[in-house]
């Protein structure tokens, strides 16, 4: 499998249950997804057939690097795409082929890399193992490698569910699947999306799939073909029938498909379907809200809390950027841009830059919870378009400005800036990859920022806080420097090493605490945290900086 | 007609209502729930034939009459609406559920008020402006009938009118003239009143909605088209600030109780959405909403006009709540809003903003509480009725029986253009019904914001909404003109703007007709006030010198050809078809993507065409005569 390897944490629904089917379960069902349609027919394949089929790797690899070179931000050359990838044919095969660069480098056109590629085919195929679907394989993979901003490419069947799920538009029953133990080895129900036409049908965690439609399951068939039966148009009806693990006894369920919405605003981290405010501090009352993904529904997700807030008295607002690169699929920068646009009033998004063009955006004056300072958490795990909105609301307000519209609460952040659009390939896939890249509002400007360097002290006298520094720190890399950093976080060295800091090192990773969690809550001056809650370093930081902010407000009037 | 209308209770959360949904199991129950609450619409009410009336036949000759506005009389036995198309006033009596006599008193009427301290048993004083007829009349009610007691020329075009507590002195908004006249109401010594114009105060923007802060000291004035408020010292006739909300389309305004917040019903556009399917289902296109605006910080000059100010949406997802047209606060606080592109009302307490609707017909436009306050009144404006609507309604929905409609008279077959006017203000015909054409072409102008539709063949660069005045005759249609037919750009803007599900020829056809029935705005320089005639004179001169009328070749003062005149949009598109000038002086904002927002600085700053210098003299006089045109 050449197509890029995901990270995917826990469910997302049936659209993630294609990518735990296409990325991390067995080889069995890798052929469904393959960008890459091996040529059929392998079994005594003639010299003619062969010819054949080279020619058409040739055009699919012109095909693909035509769109890299046309459309993508900072793209590779073609020889360095083709080189790669034959050089990954290679490896494979565990070959050498003297004299490879020179020749890729005198390629022109489709028909000299299929002159090439005859001439190479019967070294790199030779003995049958690995097989010609291998070094197709192999060479598409190494294609792509040295392109920047890990493209990949995205079978037809899937483009239409992320589209779906950026769109958070999603058509389906709202279910995840997992094969259940090797013992029974159906597919199995691990999640049912509340709301969902699962969920009101019936269907619970748990269950074992044993037939939809009128076609039974066997055990052990791939979960893919699965996947496939359970989609369809929205409207379209879908029998299951189903049964505990524990039990003999079966149901048989139609559901119709329809959108399932997936919220990406949630009121905690854990359990956060609710709709109920949570109070991480009750004086000042400090709201928390934890985004999962920047999707289309993200900004009126955030809206809807706005009238809730006020009936709570809410004075202050934790926005939880961490971790949003997590869900993949669903992310998207339109989606970013319109949620930044919601949080400050007509300040400057930053632009997009593509090939041809630089555009800039800024905001109108409509703006989300304008009385509220926000503190917005971020994290290695926070990606480029998240990342975007913490730039956007850290640069709502000049850099030396105390009172401020935002924030910035967390370690270094992370995800790149590129922006990445789907294009279409003739094979009816798309080529998922950077086309622009987005800077913030002050790009351009010097990387150093003032930061507030928070590390945890269990103090001399038992009396535990938090040491606070303030040192300038320079940021190596694009990402965001959060404006308070919080360095008990920091699971190692490594956290820093794109942020330099102009004092001391000692002062920055206060490594001495890493492995000394608090016990206890800090005992912060007014500080009233629930303390129900689990102690989140982050969190606690926040909480610290908008008491401030808030000390700040209080004073000016 | 006496008829009920089942309730559209809706559930307080959108992701409710999409959990409702989803249920396969539930289907059943919610598709019967739809049926029920389906409300009237363009579609499925017989307009060809005259509902049953409980009204008498005084209603008179088959018409439309389109009311717009409602006003209490003796002492809230009689209910009299200001019908719009026909030029007359429908008397009601409310006991008695039925429509007891109409007037003509002008020609196009907005607005009805009551002159207070001049009321006694058989006799009311009523302040309404004629659009057509560029006046202001004074009616008297005497028994059961209306008569006009005197008529005073204001500026072109008036809409709103405004009275202060001792009936003493009235303001009116005249739109397209941009001016605020001042009103004496004077009582001679017999008793009657005269009109006698006492100051005008001219306004930077087409004014529609005005409203005197309840301690009378100020009067606030809303923009027409976009998001202007203007505030003016009555006393002295005095503009002393114009500050903007975002947004446009306010057409609802009303004071809290306690006098210190100020609700403003509006629409608002976020240029950067797109008009795409996610978009618009997500509320990122047309946002429909009710702001709170902070008394003093809508009054004092330097202070922001949004400080300390909260939005409410009306709408919800799957659910749009399209085109609020009017606001009214009742006496326990809750708000009441007229949901005209939807036709319904929403109501709920402003502190929450969770708002309830509930259907009431076509277009609903105007609202009035009773005086017992145990009722809400409510001008359908294409259905020509008025509902009343109980307080037991609105507090207990589910139980409630339905609203009592009453017909003001019937209706004669629509024509093409009547039936494409209906379209046209149809929030039903957008997808989800966030919004209908007039949204953003308001009335058929514009609100000169930005846009980012199809239009111009791909998102990424938003454009200016164009004015529809004349738009029949400014082929081809798009900036970049690739429409050759209107009819073709109409069917596009529906499928690819309003989204709406299925167009049908019909609905082209007829919105087709309606848009050949718009003419541009008027021109500010031949407003009453006058413009000096030399300087519009020498300003042609410039026009032609500079061949202007190349590109905006009278007497539509557009072309059909592209021009690259040096302006480039966000994606590299070069260019363009000129648009048309015909009232290009009532405009806010000029060039695709609004850039200019003065006709000074199109020449002034931007050097249009091109890299064209002017001597400040020929400026000014170029500008009188755009203003002309």
């Amino acid at each position: 499998m050449w197509v890029r390897q995901r990270r995917i944490v826990g469910w997302v629904g049936l659209a993630l249950m294609g990518w735990l089917a296409s990325h991390c379960s067995s080889a069995q069902c890798a052929d469904a997804v393959g960008l890459a349609k091996p040529v059929e027919a392998r079994k005594a394949r003639s010299i003619g057939d062969q010819q054949k089929q080279v020619e058409e790797v040739a055009r699919r690899i012109f095909a693909i690097t035509d769109v890299v070179l046309d459309h993508h931000i900072e793209p590779a050359t073609r020889q360095e795409m083709i080189l790669t990838g034959l050089r990954s044919a290679c490896a494979a095969k565990k070959i050498s082929l003297p004299e490879l660069g020179r020749r890729v480098s005198d390629l022109k056109t489709v028909d000299d890399l299929a002159g090439l590629l005859k001439e190479l085919w019967p070294q790199l195929t030779h003995g049958g193992k690995p097989s010609p679907t291998d070094v197709e394989q192999a060479i598409f993979e190494g294609l792509l490698r040295p392109v920047p901003g890990s493209p990949y490419i995205l079978p037809a069947k899937e483009a239409r569910v992320q589209a779906q799920l950026q769109a958070n538009r999603y058509i389906g029953i709202g279910i995840a699947l997992a094969s259940a133990e090797k013992k029974i080895d159906l597919p199995q129900i691990k999640h049912v999306q509340p709301g969902g036409p699962a969920a009101l049908g019936g269907l619970k965690v748990g269950d074992l799939i044993e037939q939809i439609n009128k076609n039974r399951i066997e055990p052990g068939s791939p979960l893919r073909a699965t996947v496939d039966q359970l989609r369809g148009p929205e409207g379209t009806e879908v029998t299951i029938r189903v049964r505990q693990p524990d039990s003999k006894e079966s149901r048989k369920i139609t559901l119709t498909r329809l959108p399932v919405m997936f919220k990406s605003v949630k009121c905690d981290a854990t359990n956060g379907d609710e709709d109920r405010v949570v109070l991480v501090n009750k004086k000042p009352a400090i709201a928390y809200l934890k985004i999962d993904s920047v999707t289309a529904s993200t900004a009126r997700e955030l809206a809807s809390w706005e009238p809730r807030f006020r009936e709570a008295k809410v004075q202050g607002l934790i926005l939880d950027l961490r971790g949003t690169g997590t869900r993949e699929g669903f992310d998207n920068y339109h989606s970013a841009l319109l949620l930044a646009d919601s949080l400050v009033d007509s300040k400057p998004l930053g632009q997009l830059r593509t090939r041809e063009s630089v555009r800039e955006f800024s905001a109108d004056r409509e703006c989300l919870f304008r009385d509220l300072p926000l503190a917005v958490l971020i994290d290695k795990y926070t990606n480029g378009p998240a990342s975007w909105v913490a730039a956007v609301l850290q640069d709502s307000d000049p850099p030396e400005q105390k009172r401020r519209r935002a924030i910035v609460v967390g370690v270094f952040g992370g995800g790149d800036n590129f922006i990445r659009s789907a294009f279409p390939l003739p094979s009816g896939d798309e080529l998922i990859m950077p086309s622009a890249v987005w800077q913030r509002p002050t790009a351009g400007t010097s990387p150093q920022r003032k930061v507030r360097l928070y590390s945890w002290d269990p103090g001399a006298n038992e009396s535990y806080g938090w040491n606070e520094g303030h040192v300038t720190a320079t940021a190596h890399r694009e990402g965001v420097l959060p404006d308070a950093y919080v360095s008990y976080y920091a699971e190692s060295r490594d956290d820093f090493q794109n942020v330099e800091f102009d004092q001391s090192t000692d002062a920055v990773p206060a490594r001495a605490n890493l492995r000394d969690p608090p016990r206890q809550l800090p005992r912060s001056k007014g500080a009233s945290r629930d303390t129900s809650r689990k102690f989140d370093a982050f969190e606690d930081v926040a909480i610290i900086e908008l008491q401030q902010q808030l000390d700040l407000a209080a004073k000016k009037q | 007609m006496l008829s009920t209308v089942p309730l559209n209770g809706l559930d307080r959360l959108s992701s409710r209502r999409l959990a409702t949904r989803c249920g396969a199991f539930l289907a059943a129950t919610f598709l019967f729930l739809c049926a029920a609450a389906q409300p009237i619409t363009a579609e499925n009410r017989p307009t060809d034939t005259p509902p049953a009336t409980a009204a008498t036949a005084s209603a008179g000759l088959p018409r439309l009459r389109y009311p717009v506005a409602l006003a209490a009389a003796d002492k809230g036995k009689l209910l009299l609406a200001a019908n719009e198309r026909s030029g007359t006033v429908s008397i009601v009596d409310i006991p008695g559920r039925k429509v007891i006599g109409e007037f003509p008193v002008g020609k196009h009427l907005w607005d009805l008020v009551a002159v207070p301290g001049v009321e006694n048993a058989a006799s009311e004083a009523f302040l309404c402006a004629d659009s057509a007829a560029d006046e202001l009349k004074l009616l008297f009610r005497r028994g059961n009938e209306i008569v006009v007691g005197d008529s005073l020329s204001v500026g072109s075009f008036p809409v709103s009118v405004c009275v202060d507590s001792e009936g003493r002195r009235g303001y009116v908004a005249s739109l397209w003239s941009r001016r605020l006249t001042r009103v004496d109401l004077v009582r001679d010594g017999t008793g009657t009143i005269h009109l006698k114009a006492a100051s005008v105060v001219a306004l930077p923007f087409p004014p529609r909605l005005q409203t005197l802060t309840p301690d009378g000291k100020r009067l606030i004035v809303a923009g027409a088209f976009g998001g202007e408020v203007a505030v003016v010292d009555p006393a002295a006739s005095k503009l002393e600030a114009v500050k903007t909300i975002p947004g446009q389309n306010i057409h609802g305004l009303a004071w809290s109780r306690n006098g210190e917040r100020l609700f403003v019903a509006q629409q608002t556009l976020n240029r950067l959405g797109y008009t795409s399917q996610e978009d618009l289902h997500w509320g990122s296109v047309v946002s429909n909403v009710v702001r709170s605006l902070d008394r003093h910080a809508l009054e004092q000059p330097n202070v922001d006009v949004l400080a300390g100010s909260q939005v409410f949406q009306l709408g919800e997802v799957a659910n749009g709540a399209g085109d609020p047209a009017a606001l009214a606060v009742a006496d326990d606080g809750t708000l009441l809003v007229a949901l005209a592109g939807v036709g319904e009302v929403a109501w709920g307490p402003f502190e929450t903003g969770h708002f309830r609707r509930l259907a009431v017909g076509i277009r609903p436009t105007a609202l009035l509480s009773s005086d017992d306050r145990h009722s809400l009144y409510v001008a359908d404006t294409f259905g020509d009725t008025i509902a009343i609507i109980s307080r037991s309604a609105f507090e207990t929905p589910a139980k409630a029986k339905g609203i009592v409609q009453i017909a003001l008279g019937s209706q004669p077959p629509l024509s093409a253009a009547d039936r494409g006017e209906r379209l046209f203000f149809d929030a039903r015909l957008g997808l989800e019904k966030w919004m209908s054409c007039h949204s953003c072409h308001p009335d058929g102008h514009s609100s000169d914001a930005l846009s980012d539709t199809l239009g111009d063949g791909s998102f990424g660069a938003a454009k200016r909404i164009p004015a529809l005045g004349g738009v029949a005759e400014t082929g081809p249609w798009a900036w970049n003109g690739s429409i050759k037919d209107l009819g073709e750009q109409i069917r596009k803007s529906l499928q690819t703007t309003l989204r709406t599900k299925s167009v049908t020829d019909a609905q082209v056809n007829d919105l087709t007709a309606y848009l050949q029935t718009l003419k541009p705005a008027p021109p500010l320089n031949v407003m009453p006030s006058g413009a000096d005639k030399s300087a519009i004179e020498r300003g042609h001169a410039v026009f032609a010198r500079h061949k202007c009328d190349r590109c905006h070749v009278p007497p539509t003062f557009t072309s059909p050809r592209l021009y690259d005149v040096g302006l480039r949009d966000e994606l590299g598109n070069r260019q363009f078809n000129p648009p048309s000038l015909r009232g290009v002086g009532q405009r806010a904002a000029f060039f695709h993507d609004g850039r200019a927002t003065s006709l000074r600085d199109v020449f002034a700053v931007h050097r249009h065409p091109g890299n064209t210098q002017l001597s400040d003299a020929d400026l000014a006089d170029l500008i009188a005569f755009l203003r002309s045109v």
